[in-house]
């Protein structure tokens, strides 16, 4: 027969190690879910390698609702901090591209789930260097170089 | 790396009050130890940022000096070991009780990254942190959306976490929460029980840990918690400062009030209150002023740094022009806040709201004390804040009015029950000039 004491001692042990049990299953469980933000948190790792941390980024992306759009960036510059990203205005992409000066960085990021697929043919222009490409289920992603030269003129655009 | 820095600042500052303050509960003295260091970690972390201290060097030294320490109290340190004395009885089961509820709610309530103003203001200013060279990119024009001129004690403690772990996970915000969720309530509970107040001790550690008033926004993984728990050290110390020699005692009263402005701007708010309200009451001892203000040095310096050099101009200040003065003689604003404050307390914080009657009650004279004119004057500052918000004021009052109830919280609980317990205890009074403690 336990002695009161005893008694008492077992429930704190076992109280103590119900705390410690649920604090570690807790932090597995959450360690082990992912949300948006790691998602394009792990499709950006690439981009990490290439663009230093003290860089500035001209983002683009196929969002045309306000929201939405925000979201991306705001999920871009947690993902990418330190380096500063600068959102641009999608609804005039062509003017806003020439606004990246030269040798600017330039992320383009397309949402697979947005019924939009915005971004002009860059691959055939002359005026960007691609440094970076990957895709998965949720994004796409570009990121390119701005090569110095004189304003561009306008390229052609897939869009539907 | 940090943690064991952690270890040996928190045991060496424990060491160092522990005869001072004359506390014999260990609990609290650990919990009052082990802010004390983070924050001041926080503080020289950001200093070896501005610096550009190798972090490897500061951790070294973080590590060294307190080691150092220890080795000369190596005595005191073997006594403390061999001191402790796991007893166990019915209220150490019943602080368990409310510790595993408390997990299991706030698990419960919490999420990877916490809610948007978590990873979009405190989390991400802690990614800033964590880089040598590109932290001063947090200060541009370009990233004025995410508030940077919000102090910086959790998104501090967070980056060095992150740079000892060499990893920026997800975890380390939600632990940082989780502990100082749990250490209000305990605070609290350890305080009373140094008096022996167990009771009331008791009541305001259930209700904290095991009811919605307060775990929600303990585990948001925003900065709220800890400047109510920075807001609620300076009362507690005030509480058991002992008659005689309180240097030390008043020593940390000023460094955890200045120290809340280093948590959130409404913490220099706080600190200018709170400084006014005890220099006016101690104006006839220049000691105490003295060694209160010795207290402050270190934070306030921080501050002056951070916010002269660095930071851009707070948007509720900023946004100030000539529309403010309509804005005071609008009564229509009054009304609005007035309203909004009435029916959150009713709907979010009924029993706060309940507890403020129940005061009048038991011990009305509590509505005269210093600790309440502190915190009526707090409230009263955040309402002015809200008539001249240079923000949609609807917009305002629903993105923050209930984290400003949750930030006082701590303090009001824990002082009513100050004042009810010395009404149950027949405690006595003292009467100073009108104002009774």
């Amino acid at each position: 027969m336990l002695m009161k004491a005893d008694k008492i001692k077992l429930q704190a042990f076992f109280l103590t190690v119900a705390i410690f049990g649920t604090i570690i299953f807790s932090l597995l469980r959450i360690s082990n879910t992912r949300n948006n933000i790691d998602i394009l948190e792990d499709t950006l790792e690439g981009v990490k390698t290439i663009v230093p941390d003290t860089s500035e980024v001209y983002l683009f992306s196929n969002y045309r609702v306000p929201l939405s759009k925000n979201k991306i960036y705001f999920y871009t510059q947690f993902a990418l901090a330190p380096r500063i990203i600068i959102k641009e205005d999608n609804q005039n992409a062509e003017e806003s591209f020439n606004k990246v000066p030269n040798n600017g960085l330039i992320l383009l990021i397309e949402d697979k789930i947005s019924d939009s697929t915005f971004f002009p043919n860059i691959e055939s222009s002359n005026e960007y260097k691609i440094l970076y490409v990957k895709n998965n289920d949720m994004y796409g992603i570009k990121l390119l170089s701005k090569k110095p030269s004189s304003p561009v003129s306008l390229f052609s655009k897939t869009e539907e | 790396m940090i943690l064991i820095a952690l270890l040996f600042w928190t045991l060496s500052v424990f060491f160092l009050i522990d005869n001072k303050l004359k506390i014999r509960n260990k609990p609290l003295k650990i919990i009052i130890s082990f802010f004390f260091t983070l924050a001041v970690i926080s503080i020289i972390f950001f200093a070896a940022l501005l610096t550009k201290v190798n972090y490897t060097l500061l951790v070294t030294v973080c590590i060294a000096l307190p080691a150092l320490f220890l080795v000369y109290k190596w005595g005191q340190l073997k006594e403390f070991a061999m001191g402790i004395d796991f007893k166990v009885t019915k209220t150490t089961i019943v602080v368990l009780v409310s510790i595993l509820i408390y997990s299991l709610l706030f698990f419960a309530t919490t999420s990877r990254w916490g809610n948007w103003d978590a990873w979009a203001i405190w989390t991400l200013h802690a990614k800033f942190l964590t880089y040598d060279a590109g932290y001063i990119n947090l200060f541009t024009d370009a990233t004025a959306w995410t508030h940077a001129d919000y102090p910086l004690m959790l998104p501090s403690i967070i980056a060095i976490t992150w740079k000892s772990f060499g990893n920026s996970s997800p975890l380390v915000p939600v632990m940082a929460s989780y502990i100082i969720g749990i250490a209000v309530p305990l605070t609290i509970y350890f305080a009373f029980k140094e008096k022996n107040n167990v009771v009331t001790g008791q009541v305001i550690l259930i209700l904290l840990t095991c009811s919605i008033i307060f775990i929600p926004y303990a585990s948001s993984q925003l900065s709220d918690s800890l400047l109510g728990l920075f807001i609620l050290f300076p009362f507690v110390l005030i509480y058991l400062m002992p008659k005689e020699k309180p240097f030390h005692c008043l020593f940390l009263i000023g460094f955890f009030a200045a120290a809340s402005g280093w948590v959130k701007n409404e913490g220099l708010l706080f600190f200018a209150i709170f400084s006014f309200y005890y220099l006016a009451r101690n104006f006839r001892d220049l000691n105490n002023i003295k060694i209160y203000a010795l207290g402050t040095i270190l934070p306030l310096l921080v501050l002056f740094v951070f916010k002269f050099f660095y930071t851009p101009p707070n948007d509720l200040i900023d946004g100030q022009n000539s529309a403010t003065l309509y804005k005071v003689m609008d009564i229509g604003r009054y009304l609005t806040i007035g309203r909004y404050f009435i029916s959150t307390m009713l709907n979010e914080f009924g029993l706060l709201s309940a507890l403020l009657v129940l005061i009048f009650f038991v011990d009305y004279k509590y509505y005269f004390s210093f600790n309440f004119i502190i915190i009526l004057t707090l409230l009263v500052g955040y309402f002015f804040i809200y008539v001249v918000t240079p923000n949609d004021l609807e917009w305002h009052l629903s993105t923050s009015f209930s984290r400003l109830l949750h930030q006082v919280l701590p303090v009001f609980l824990f002082t009513a029950g100050v004042a009810i317990s010395k009404r149950i205890d027949s405690g006595t009074y003292k009467h100073i000039s009108g104002i009774y403690i």
